[in-house]
C-alpha cells in the first residue's frame, strides 16, 4: 500500500475515534450506516476487484445474514452477537453452493446465475410473509438491547470494520490473495503454472459471502429492522457504484467509496432521488475514463510528487510549450 | 383442463414475447460477445416510449411500437458506440469485467432516470384491441394475440436479416471469427454498434408489445431480463435457434408451474430451470450450434 492510502486511512480512523464527542445522533447514525456500506464494499471488491468474479448477488448474501440471524435470535432467544455468526456463516454457506455451482465455468455465467439468485431471494422474502414478514419487513431485537444511545452501535461498526477490512488486507496481501489475483490476470497461465483455479474462486467466494453475512446481520439488530428492500437491483446497484467508484482492485478505493457516497446520498436525499441516477452516471463515466476510481487518481498525484523524474518531465513539457 | 389450456396458451404467448427480446440479447452476445445487463432497461424504455407515444400523444398504439423500436434501435447504437468500443480497441485489460460493470451502470441510471422522469407509478398503457378472441375450448383476449402476432413478425424479420441478406451474413461472419472478417474487408466496429442497435430494439419491441399486460414503471425490466438470461443460457448462448426454443420452453415450464404448484412463484421456476441446466448441460440445450439454422 502506498504511503499516501495509509495516512489517509490512519486519520479516517483517528477522527472517527474522537468523532462521538462533538457529533450528535443523526451524524453517528450516518456514519454506522457508512461502516456497513464499506464493509459491504469491501468484500464485493475482494471478489470483482482481486479475483475478477463480478457477482450480482453480494446483496442477497447480506440479506440472507440479516434474516437467518434476525429469525434465530426472535424464534431461539439467542444474543445476536452469536446469531450474526450464524447468520454469516449461512450466508458463507450459501455463497458455496453459488460458487460450486458457477465457477466452473467461464465468462458471464456467474453474473447471470446471481442476478437470477438476488431475484429469486427477494421473491422469497416478499412472498413468505409468515415467515420473513414480506416488505414490511421483520423487527428483531437489537444488538445493544433496548439501549437507545448510539455510542455503542458505532464503535462495534467501528470494530467490525476494521476487523474486516484488516482481513481483506491481510489476506490480499498474503501468497493466497497473491494467486487469486493472478487468476484475475489470467485464468490460463495461472492454471497452467498449477494454480487450483476453481477451488481459489470458491474460496474467495465464501469468504466474501461470509462478510457480506456479518454487515447484513449488523445492520439488522442495528436497525432492529430487515426488510426486502436490502436485496432490490438498485441497492446492489449502490455498493457497485461505491466500489468501483472509489477505485475497482485497489485497497482504499471501497473505503473512500463507501463512506463518500453514503455520507452524499443521506444529505442530498432530501432532494429527491436523483442521487441514484448521477451515481448510475459516475459508475459508467468512472469505467469508461479512468478504470481505477478515485484511489486510481490519488495514486497518480503522488506519484507524480514523489517522483522526481516525473516531475521534471513534467516541468520539461511546460517548458516546451 | 381448460383451465390447464388457458395457462398453457397464456404461457407460450408470454414466451413467444421473450423469445424476441431473449433473441436480441443473444444477437448482442453473438456479435460482441458481450452479455448487455441493460437489455431490461431497453425493454423500460420501449415501454415508455410506446407510452408516452400512445396515450401522450394520442396516437395508435403500432405506430407506438413502432417509433419504440426505432428510437431504441438508435439509442442503441449510440450506446455501443460510447460505452463498449474501448474492448475493441484493447483499452481494457478485463473485457468480460468492464462489459459486465458498464452495462450494468447503465441498467442503474437509466431505471434511475426513469424513476426521476416519471416517478415511481404504474401506468396502464391502452391495449392494441379490446374484447376476447375465441378459440372454441379456450378464449384468448385479443390483445395480447395481436401482441404474438406483432412478436412473432418482429422475429421473422430478424431471422430474415440475419439468414437471408448480406447484413445477416457479414454479422454471422463477425460472430464466427471477427479478426478474420475484418481481414475479408468487413467494417466490425460500423456491424457491432448495428447489431447493438438491432439487440436493443427486439428489446423495445417486447417491451412496447408487454406494456399493456405488465403495466409500465421503472423497474419493469428486472424480472423480464432474468428470464431472457436463463432462456440463452437453457438454449446456449449466442445460439438463435437455441433462443427460441428456450423461450417457448420457459413459457411452457412456467405455466405448468402456475397451475401445478403456486401462482405466486411465477417468476421463480426459471431460476430453478436455469439452476439445473447450469448442474446437468452447463452449455445449454443446443450447445455448440452457434448460428446455424
Amino acid at each position: 500500500m502506498e504511503q499516501l492510502e495509509k495516512r489517509i486511512l490512519l486519520a479516517l480512523f483517528l477522527i472517527a475515534l474522537i468523532l462521538p464527542l462533538f457529533m450528535d445522533d443523526y451524524v453517528l447514525h450516518i456514519i454506522i450506516l457508512s461502516c456497513f456500506f464499506i464493509m459491504v464494499a469491501s468484500s464485493w471488491n475482494l471478489l470483482a476487484g482481486y479475483s475478477g468474479q463480478v457477482s450480482f448477488a453480494h446483496m442477497a448474501l447480506c440479506a440472507i445474514g440479516a434474516y437467518s440471524s434476525g429469525l434465530i435470535s426472535t424464534h431461539l432467544n439467542l444474543h445476536p452477537f452469536l446469531t450474526i455468526i450464524i447468520g454469516a456463516l449461512a450466508a458463507s454457506f450459501l455463497g458455496l453452493i453459488i460458487g460450486v455451482l458457477t465457477l466452473r465455468m467461464k465468462g458471464s455465467y456467474l453474473a447471470l446465475t446471481t442476478i437470477a439468485f438476488s431475484e429469486i431471494i427477494r421473491l422469497v422474502l416478499n412472498l413468505e410473509y409468515k415467515v420473513t414478514n414480506g416488505s414490511v419487513g421483520l423487527s428483531v431485537p437489537g444488538l445493544f438491547g433496548d439501549v437507545s444511545s448510539k455510542i455503542p452501535y458505532y464503535y462495534t461498526a467501528l470494530g467490525l470494520v476494521c476487523l474486516v477490512v484488516f482481513s481483506i488486507y491481510k489476506l490480499v496481501y498474503s501468497n493466497f490473495g497473491l494467486t487469486v489475483r493472478s487468476i484475475r490476470e489470467d485464468e490460463t497461465a495461472a492454471a497452467a503454472m498449477g494454480v487450483k483455479v476453481v477451488k481459489h474462486k470458491v474460496i474467495v467466494f465464501v469468504i466474501s459471502s461470509f462478510m457480506a453475512g456479518i454487515a447484513g446481520g449488523f445492520l439488522a439488530h442495528y436497525n432492529m429492522l430487515v426488510s426486502p428492500e436490502l436485496t432490490t437491483i438498485t441497492q446492489m446497484g449502490m455498493v457497485i457504484a461505491m466500489a468501483v467508484i472509489g477505485g475497482l482492485g485497489t485497497f482504499i478505493g471501497p473505503i473512500i467509496g463507501g463512506l463518500s457516497l453514503e455520507l452524499i446520498s443521506e444529505y442530498v436525499k432530501e432532494f429527491g432521488n436523483y442521487h441514484l441516477m448521477i451515481y448510475g452516471l459516475l459508475l459508467i463515466l468512472v469505467l469508461r475514463f479512468s478504470p481505477r476510481g478515485i484511489a486510481g487518481l490519488l495514486k497518480k498525484k503522488s506519484r507524480v510528487q514523489n517522483n522526481p523524474i516525473i516531475k521534471s518531465k513534467g516541468l520539461e513539457n511546460e517548458v516546451q510549450k | 383442463m381448460e383451465a390447464f389450456l388457458a395457462q398453457l396458451t397464456n404461457g407460450l404467448i408470454i414466451g413467444c414475447i421473450y423469445g424476441l427480446m431473449a433473441l436480441g440479447l443473444t444477437l448482442i452476445f453473438g456479435v460482441l460477445k458481450v452479455i448487455n445487463f441493460a437489455h431490461g432497461e431497453f425493454y423500460m424504455l420501449g415501454a415508455y416510449i410506446s407510452y408516452v407515444v400512445s396515450q401522450m400523444l394520442g396516437l395508435h398504439p403500432v405506430l407506438g411500437i413502432i417509433i419504440a423500436v426505432f428510437a431504441v434501435f438508435i439509442i442503441g447504437m449510440i450506446t455501443e458506440k460510447a460505452l463498449l468500443t474501448p474492448i475493441y480497441e484493447n483499452k481494457v485489460d478485463q473485457k468480460d469485467e468492464y462489459a459486465l460493470l458498464i452495462t450494468f451502470g447503465l441498467s442503474i441510471f437509466l431505471i434511475n432516470a426513469a424513476l426521476v422522469v416519471f416517478g415511481p407509478y404504474q401506468m396502464s398503457p391502452q391495449p392494441l384491441a379490446n374484447g376476447v378472441f375465441d378459440l372454441g375450448v379456450l378464449s384468448v383476449s385479443s390483445g395480447r394475440l395481436y401482441a404474438v402476432i406483432l412478436a412473432v413478425i418482429l422475429m421473422g424479420i430478424t431471422l430474415f436479416i440475419i439468414n437471408k441478406t448480406w447484413l445477416g451474413t457479414a454479422l454471422r461472419a463477425i460472430s464466427q471469427d471477427r479478426d478474420s472478417s475484418t481481414i475479408v474487408g468487413i467494417d466490425a466496429k460500423a456491424l457491432g454498434s448495428i447489431a447493438f442497435g438491432i439487440g436493443a430494439a427486439m428489446a423495445a419491441g417486447a417491451g412496447a408489445l408487454l406494456a399493456p399486460v405488465f403495466l409500465v414503471f421503472p423497474i419493469m425490466g428486472v424480472v423480464p431480463a432474468i428470464k431472457s438470461f436463463v432462456i440463452i443460457v437453457l438454449g446456449s448462448m449466442g445460439s438463435v435457434k437455441g433462443a427460441i426454443y428456450g423461450a417457448l420452453m420457459l413459457g411452457v415450464i412456467e405455466s405448468l408451474g402456475v397451475f401445478f404448484l403456486s401462482p405466486s412463484y411465477r417468476d421463480a421456476y426459471s431460476f430453478l430451470l436455469l439452476i439445473l441446466i447450469l448442474v446437468f448441460k452447463p452449455k445449454g440445450l443446443f450447445g455448440g450450434s452457434q448460428w446455424n439454422n
